[in-house]
């Protein structure tokens, strides 16, 4: 009976673990590190000379409340933790990323529902994701303006 | 400038904030901008913000933030933005007083009643907690928000 028990008990361990471990390679999380801090040079956040700090940045799941990593298809935040300044929403489809930057609610919101349905999360997750974007994007209202670029696109991360 | 800054945060949560910030671990820098008005979408002005140089996030195995450090916290007040604040203040209109932080702004404040209020949330913002809580996704305002507004409140008597 001890036995079972410690059996049962390894293999939760290892599947916790499993589910733990981080899913992206260095390089993709490399690569969507410069891709952001590119975007925050571009909107004027950043200083050219912070080209090469890769670091400056934090990446986080909204829903399940961890950093840039462990979740192959999600939506984030991206922020360098300055007060009084915009978060930025990103959604990621594996190494694919997208930076909502559009200055139009409805045309991020449209991106997001749409991502959602695309990868079939369900409707309750589907609700908290909303909620949490929505809140985002509320807080960004009172917020220093950066530069707007009001254009979204994927952008592959593979290499 | 010192002097300034510490006359501005005169009131009794002010002088707490003051005391905050010279007894910091981290090293805090104030810088004085003189020359640009940053404003939200809506065209209102943001009188402050606070920026952290090399920051890391510390996380578990799983990925969940638990810890957060940075070398220096810099802390940028818009002068421009006040003086248009203290104005607004002293044009002998309740309703045209400004908000600060979404606080409406007393009658009668001058430029360093102002900055007080304004460096006592931005000092808010240097600490460790507050950063910490700003990483996990959390609402990063409500702390120093209530520091503000208490020393729009001690300013009022």
């Amino acid at each position: 009976m001890n036995n079972k028990i410690f059996k049962v008990l390894f293999f939760c361990l290892i599947f916790m673990n499993v589910l733990a471990q981080k899913k992206d390679k260095i390089e993709t999380e490399k690569c969507i590190r410069k891709e952001i801090v590119n975007f925050f040079i571009n909107v004027n956040r950043f200083d050219v000379q912070k080209k090469n700090d890769l670091n400056s940045i934090h990446i986080f799941e909204i829903v399940e409340k961890r950093v840039l990593g462990y979740d192959e298809i999600g939506i984030y935040f991206c922020s360098d933790l300055s007060s009084h300044r915009k978060k930025y929403l990103l959604l990621k489809n594996n190494q694919e990323i997208k930076i909502l930057n559009s200055t139009n609610v409805s045309t991020n919101m449209e991106e997001i529902a749409s991502f959602l349905k695309k990868n079939n999360v369900s409707n309750s997750k589907s609700i908290l994701y909303l909620k949490e974007c929505l809140e985002i994007i509320d807080s960004n209202i009172e917020k220093i303006v950066d530069k707007a670029i009001d254009e979204q696109q994927w952008v592959k991360c593979d290499n | 400038m010192d002097r300034n800054i510490g006359n501005s945060l005169r009131t009794d949560t002010g002088q707490e904030k003051f005391n905050v910030l010279v007894n910091s671990t981290t090293p805090v820098q104030i810088d004085f901008n003189t020359k640009d008005t940053k404003a939200d979408e809506k065209g209102k002005m943001i009188p402050g913000e606070t920026i952290h140089t090399d920051f890391s996030v510390g996380t578990d195995n799983s990925g969940k933030v638990e810890d957060v450090s940075f070398s220096k916290s810099v802390i940028t007040v818009y002068a421009r933005n006040i003086e248009v604040l203290e104005q607004a203040s002293n044009d002998g209109n309740k309703k045209t007083s400004g908000d600060l932080y979404r606080t409406p702004i007393p009658e009668n404040l001058n430029f360093s009643d102002i900055l007080g209020a304004i460096l006592g949330h931005e000092i808010g913002h240097t600490q460790k907690e507050n950063v910490l809580t700003m990483a996990k996704g959390g609402n990063a305002e409500t702390e120093p928000t209530k520091v503000s507004n208490k020393i729009l409140e001690e300013l009022k008597n």
